[in-house]
């Protein structure tokens, strides 16, 4: 009896020690759980339920109580706000708003707007301003300490647009709490997005779907390839990285470059990696999320990469900020009369410059808080509004010098521009500080050792030869994979091919991961050579 | 019904997909799994298993200091206790907890005593140690806990449980070893006990390397923590213990160690109302009449003392003795349910051969060893000459065991031979090119032929070896290569390896350099040493290591006046060092010159040795001869080249030389007839201690400056 309590309590101690996180074994072994148990209901209910269970316990463990209560909170104003817009409009039965009920639901909307915005503009600016993270919901209340809840930017994002889109009558109000709760704090997309829209996300929640062999299997190598572009590179490449901006003084030029490309490769691996997982996984369960990669290194502009790189992102801000302040009254006012008085180019580029300068602005500020991130997103607005403003003449130029900008060669030469802009864009963000910025621009600009790249020093930054090897592969992989995303489904041609090189993939790519995922306490072999008695 | 059909088709193919992959799962799991052979942890580890249920006694369970300090096996043959030691590199208290809960469970009618090595309480070490000790614990609910209980968090218990999750970072360092582990074969012999023949006064050029022993136990002792974590678990052991109604006993093996760590386990065990025997402290190191220069292995870098095999004899002749006399551990020699542990004694016996092997001197001995044993492969290899020394004896010893070659080898040959079991398999020899020409001898036939002479064969057991060896002009070069593996010592003289039949394994290789003597160096000096005094040997007639052991035992006898007398010492110059022990009435302080002394000296040292009286000494000219002696205190004696006397209070006589042509300048001090001085450039300087009737330290102070041992011993 004395052991089985023992061993129970044992149990709820290593439980209560796990983290949770994407990678972890843990998250794995509960997601395989999760969906056994999915396929097994029958109705909408219990399957909801279902889900909300696992968001529950996803949320409470890999995030805090406290922290679950602010979300909760968060949905119940969004529930009542939209329901409550819902019933100002359905006061009237003409199918355009009357203007007089649109103020009254302008109110609620607004309230509710502030009110999100005030705790997710509270938490960011507590961090800046180093306010004590834990604590306890009280003194989170008297604005004494933050709680940062998981996944704010992702899910305030959403409730906002959420909102806007029943107060614009894009989207009619869910009557069903468990179902907005369940969109809201959906384990899948909490953490990393995709930044969805909830209008979509509802109607997908009230009608799972039950098992279906090829989804599930579809959805199953997106989660493995997600994990192979996480734990096999990103992780994998971060030990480089890690050392390199964060003991910067130590090192010199070239090796920065190498560092800054690596950079540029992990947060792409990272980012869409997690997110290849949370859409694996949702797509097994049987609902799909917003696609938020499309290949972003194969953009020819800073515009174009800006489409295909964390798509749902540039969509809100497409529809939520640019497209409402060029439709607005006022703004349309003032273009007016700057068209009248300073000339119709004067006006092009105030048109231009406003609403992309403000998306960039807050853009930049999205992504984190501090001077580095706006002025990256400055960096990003210039660039992307000069190129828009002198885009015409740029294609005349090239026309009048005869170069053909369709060839491979000029495309390549595009997408090689892009991915530089990108990178220095990387070195605003990535070092510790912007003085740790410019210091590595600095070095970078003013020493050349190239001696570098071969006399072993690359090798004392924590990988070895064959990690570079694994690097290096691995990225020609990804390459060969994102070439063919470009034509079609990898999944489908996957699908075509016979059995024995199905399963060689499968296998092939559940064995990379397990063997050169960068995961566990690190087998350290020196470790075991024998010392002190 | 079609829509059945391919559901079947589906669920079969997923089961198909899963069963391959937990196959391959398994299969790299397996890969990945290492194996630790060193310090005898395999056999350790995977022998536990194969012990038949409810045989076992007493178990040991600590690091590796009690691996290498108990051999079950002795105390079986001894004293007729079934024993098993259950220590692996650096092992938790944890590991020890769960291992006793595993033993506990295969043995539970006869288990009576545990015995604990109380050093793995001051510790906790890395992950490292606890996969040592836990991986190859059988699956069990024990083994998971164990886990869990290290793991501290579900992913880590996850990755912990699973060898390919745990070590999948080791796919590059794979050796064959990984790939032909399942032709292991547990060596059950042992019984948990580490071999090791290497002493450490053999491996000294000074016998201040080695530490003073015992540790003195003073006033001014270190307040000592031992470990939380190991303290808890050492909790549950206690628990355990009490629970299931066994005997727990601490032990401390002589190793590092402290007053302080002392007086910690013994105030636990004293809680506990536990018997503690720490064998680095009186009564027990005196009884046991432990050596810590013959009977500790030479440590490396990485790891602390351990004692060898002549230091677990000691060991375990006492813990037989009061596991019988105290624990009522019982005789089981002559019951039927034991007959199995005589097999097992063969094996150990075969096992310590090798130590017997070591004392051999006289490579005819070791090989009439090795035969009359029998069921070894003898591989012999010559580097450079093996002929220059060999007597005649010795040459008709190897005509008479057929090694006609051996027997007739000439200067700078090149020779191997491969004898399997006492038949000769092969013997190969390739005359040197100039002593062929000399002596009109060409039966090279080529003697432009100047390479190694190789040969390539297969042992019975199946493994291939590959034999080089190289005379001075023909490659100057041996090898043993069996399995791949290099094994010759590659010395000149006779490279030997020999190879267990029945072990399926290498057990010895070593040495002879007959091209220098006939004999080698007799390794048991401690044996050697007490034949030598009995003898009537003086300290200036002793040699080598007996000379290193003689003057260990001195200073070991004299540690409690050399650490006082360190106390003292406030720096590391001439006149601190000389005025510490000018203090003690009971020391002689001689003083020598060897060259030059005067240009050593700076303005300080100078003055400091005008304040101790050695006026001489402070105005001395360049090159000038010099001897001085201070007793009590008081400068004796001040001269030149030469000083002779007697000291009365004490009775010794004593005799000074400097730089006298005679000596070809070097200096000399004998205290009653035996030289003490370290005949090195600088002043030469010997303590005498009147008390306890010996030397106590021996300096030199030279333009490197001030070289004495005392501080070496205690700063340790």
């Amino acid at each position: 009896m004395n052991t089985i309590r023992e061993i129970l309590l044992g149990i709820i101690n290593i439980v209560h020690e796990t983290e949770m996180g994407y990678t972890s074994i843990v998250f794995f072994v509960c997601v395989i759980i999760f969906l056994g148990v999915l396929f097994l209901l029958r109705g909408q209910r219990e399957k909801q339920l279902w889900i909300l269970a696992a968001n529950l316990v996803f949320y409470a463990w890999a995030g805090t109580i406290a922290a679950l209560v602010i979300v909760f909170a968060t949905a119940i104003i969004v529930y009542l706000t939209s329901r409550k817009i819902g019933e100002i409009y359905s006061r009237s039965d003409s199918k355009k708003v009357d203007p007089e009920l649109k103020k009254i639901a302008k109110r609620y909307l607004l309230l509710s707007l502030i009110l999100i915005l005030a705790v997710w503009i509270y938490v960011k600016a507590g961090k800046l301003f180093d306010l004590r993270e834990v604590g306890s919901l009280g003194n989170f209340v008297l604005l004494k300490t933050i709680i940062v809840p998981l996944g704010i930017s992702y899910y305030s994002l959403s409730a906002i647009g959420y909102l806007l889109d029943v107060y614009w009558k894009k989207a009619t109000p869910e009557h069903n709490f468990l179902v907005l709760f369940d969109v809201m704090i959906y384990f899948p997309h909490i953490v990393q997005g995709p930044i969805s829209k909830y209008r979509n996300l509802v109607k997908q929640m009230n009608q799972i779907p039950k098992f279906d062999y090829t989804r599930v299997c579809y959805g199953l190598q997106l989660m493995l390839y997600g994990y192979f572009k996480k734990m096999v590179l990103a992780d994998r490449i971060a030990i480089f990285t890690t050392e390199v901006f964060e003991n910067y003084e130590n090192y010199q030029g070239v090796i920065f470059l190498v560092a800054l490309l690596l950079s540029t490769f992990q947060i792409y691996m990272d980012f869409s990696g997690c997110v290849d997982i949370a859409l694996g996984i949702s797509q097994a369960a049987g609902i799909n999320l917003d696609q938020n990669f499309r290949q972003p290194f194969f953009s020819k502009s800073a515009e174009e990469f800006w489409r295909r790189w964390h798509i749902t992102l540039g969509a809100w801000f497409k529809d939520y900020v640019y497209f409402p302040i060029l439709v607005s009254p006022h703004y349309k006012k003032i273009s007016s009369a700057i068209n009248k008085k300073y000339g119709a180019s004067i006006a092009r580029v105030f048109n231009t410059v406003v609403p992309l300068g403000t998306v960039w602005i807050l853009t930049g500020l999205w992504h984190g808080t501090g001077w580095n991130y706006f002025l990256w997103g400055i960096y990003y607005g210039t660039i992307i509004i000069t190129s828009t403003l002198i885009g015409n003449g740029y294609q005349r130029l090239s026309d009048k010098l005869g170069i053909n900008t369709e060839t491979k060669g000029f495309r390549l030469f595009q997408c090689l521009r892009t991915g530089l802009i990108f990178m220095m864009g990387r070195l605003l963000t990535v070092p510790v500080s912007l003085s740790a910025s410019w210091f590595i621009l600095h070095s970078l600009l003013t020493t050349f050792n190239p001696w570098v790249l071969w006399d072993g020093t690359l090798l004392q930054m924590g990988l070895d030869f064959s990690d570079f090897v694994i690097i290096v592969l691995g990225l020609v992989i990804i390459l060969i994979i994102s070439s063919l995303q470009e034509k079609g489904s990898v999944r489908d041609m996957i699908a075509e091919r016979n059995i024995f090189i199905r399963w060689l993939i499968y296998y092939g790519a559940i064995f990379a991961i397990l063997i050169l995922g960068v995961y566990g306490a690190g087998y350290d072999a020196s470790a075991f050579i024998y010392g002190q008695f | 019904m079609e829509a059945k059909e391919t559901k079947r088709r589906k669920i079969t193919k997923t089961v198909m997909f899963l069963m391959i992959a937990i196959i391959l799962f398994f299969i790299l799991s397996f890969l990945a799994q290492p194996v630790w052979t060193s310090w005898n942890n395999y056999n350790t580890t995977h022998g536990i298993y194969e012990e038949p249920e409810n045989t076992i006694e007493t178990v040991f369970l600590g690091s590796s200091v009690i691996a290498s300090g108990i051999s079950p096996m002795e105390l079986y043959e001894n004293y007729g206790i079934c024993s098993y030691v259950i220590g692996t590199a650096r092992q938790p208290v944890m590991a020890s907890y769960y291992w006793l809960e595993e033993v506990y469970n295969m043995h539970t009618e006869t288990l009576d005593t545990v015995v604990m090595d109380a050093s793995s309480l001051t510790y906790n070490p890395d992950i490292a140690r606890y996969h040592e000790s836990i991986d190859s614990m059988r699956f069990s609910l024990n083994k998971l806990q164990a886990v869990a209980a290290y793991s501290g968090n579900v992913s880590d218990f996850l990755v912990n449980i699973i060898p390919l999750l745990s070590y999948h970072e080791r796919w590059q360092d794979l050796t064959k070893e990984d790939f032909t582990k399942l032709d292991l074969k547990v060596d059950l012999s042992p019984r948990g006990y580490n071999f090791s023949g290497s002493r450490w006064i053999n491996n000294v050029d000074d016998y201040s390397d080695i530490n003073l022993m015992p540790y003195i136990y003073n006033e001014q002792i270190e307040p000592y923590e031992l470990d939380e974590t190991a303290l808890f678990y050492f909790g549950k052991i206690v628990e355990f213990c009490q629970n299931k109604d066994l005997q727990l006993v601490l032990v401390k093996m002589p190793a590092s160690w402290s007053a302080g760590g002392h007086d910690a386990i013994q105030e636990l065990a004293n809680e506990y109302n536990l018997d503690f025997l720490d064998f680095n402290f009186d009564p027990y190191y005196s009884e046991i009449q432990y050596d810590f220069a013959t009977d500790t292995m030479l440590p490396t870098e990485l790891d602390s003392l351990h004692p060898n095999y002549w230091g677990c004899i000691k060991l375990t002749d006492y813990m037989g003795e009061y596991l019988t006399k105290v624990c009522g551990n019982r005789d089981v020699r002559r019951e039927e349910s034991y007959v199995f542990m005589e097999d097992e004694l063969e094996g150990y016996h075969r096992l310590i051969a090798q130590a017997d092997l070591l004392e051999y001197a006289n490579p005819c001995d070791y090989l009439s060893y090795v035969f009359e044993k029998g069921d070894y492969t003898v591989f012999l290899s010559v580097k450079g000459d093996a002929a220059n020394a060999l007597t005649d004896e010795q040459r008709e010893y190897f005509a008479s065991v057929g090694l006609e070659e051996l027997s007739d080898l000439t200067l700078n040959a090149s020779y191997l031979a491969v004898i399997e079991n006492g038949d000769l398999s092969v013997e190969l020899t390739k005359m040197d090119p100039d002593y062929a020409l000399s002596n009109g001898n060409n039966a090279n036939g080529d003697t432009q032929d100047t390479g190694t002479l190789v040969y390539r064969g297969e042992m019975v057991g199946g493994k291939d070896y590959v034999i080089k060896s190289g005379g001075s002009n023909l490659g100057n070069d041996s090898s043993i290569l069996i399995n791949e593996e290099e094994y010759s010592p590659n010395k000149k003289g006779l490279n030997v390896v020999l190879y267990d039949n029945q072990k399926a394994e290498v057990v010895d290789h070593t040495n002879f350099d007959t091209s220098k003597s006939p004999e080698r160096q007799f390794a048991n000096c401690g044996k050697l040493l007490s034949e030598q005094l009995a003898d009537g040997y003086t300290f200036a007639e002793l040699e080598g290591t007996e000379r290193l052991l003689y003057q260990y035992h001195q200073a070991c006898d004299d540690q409690e006046t050399v650490i006082a007398v360190h106390n003292e010492l406030d720096s590391w110059d001439l006149g601190s060092y000389l005025r510490s022990f000018r203090k003690d009435e009971n020391i002689t302080i001689f003083l020598t010159a060897q060259n030059d002394v005067a240009q050593m000296m700076d303005a300080d040292t100078k003055t400091e040795l005008m304040k101790l009286g050695l006026e001489n000494l402070s105005t001395l000219e360049d090159n000038d001869a010099y001897v001085a002696v201070i007793n009590a205190g008081e400068v004796l004696f001040e001269g030149e080249s030469y000083g002779t006397g007697n000291i009365k209070k004490s009775g010794i006589d004593y005799y000074l030389e400097s730089n006298s042509e005679e000596s070809n300048n070097t200096s000399s001090i004998k205290i009653n007839g035996k030289e003490y001085s370290p005949k090195k450039d600088g002043l030469n300087i010997v303590i005498y201690d009147c008390l306890t009737e010996s030397v106590i330290d021996v300096a030199n102070y030279s333009k490197y400056g001030l070289i004495y041992d005392i501080a070496k011993e205690t700063s340790k």
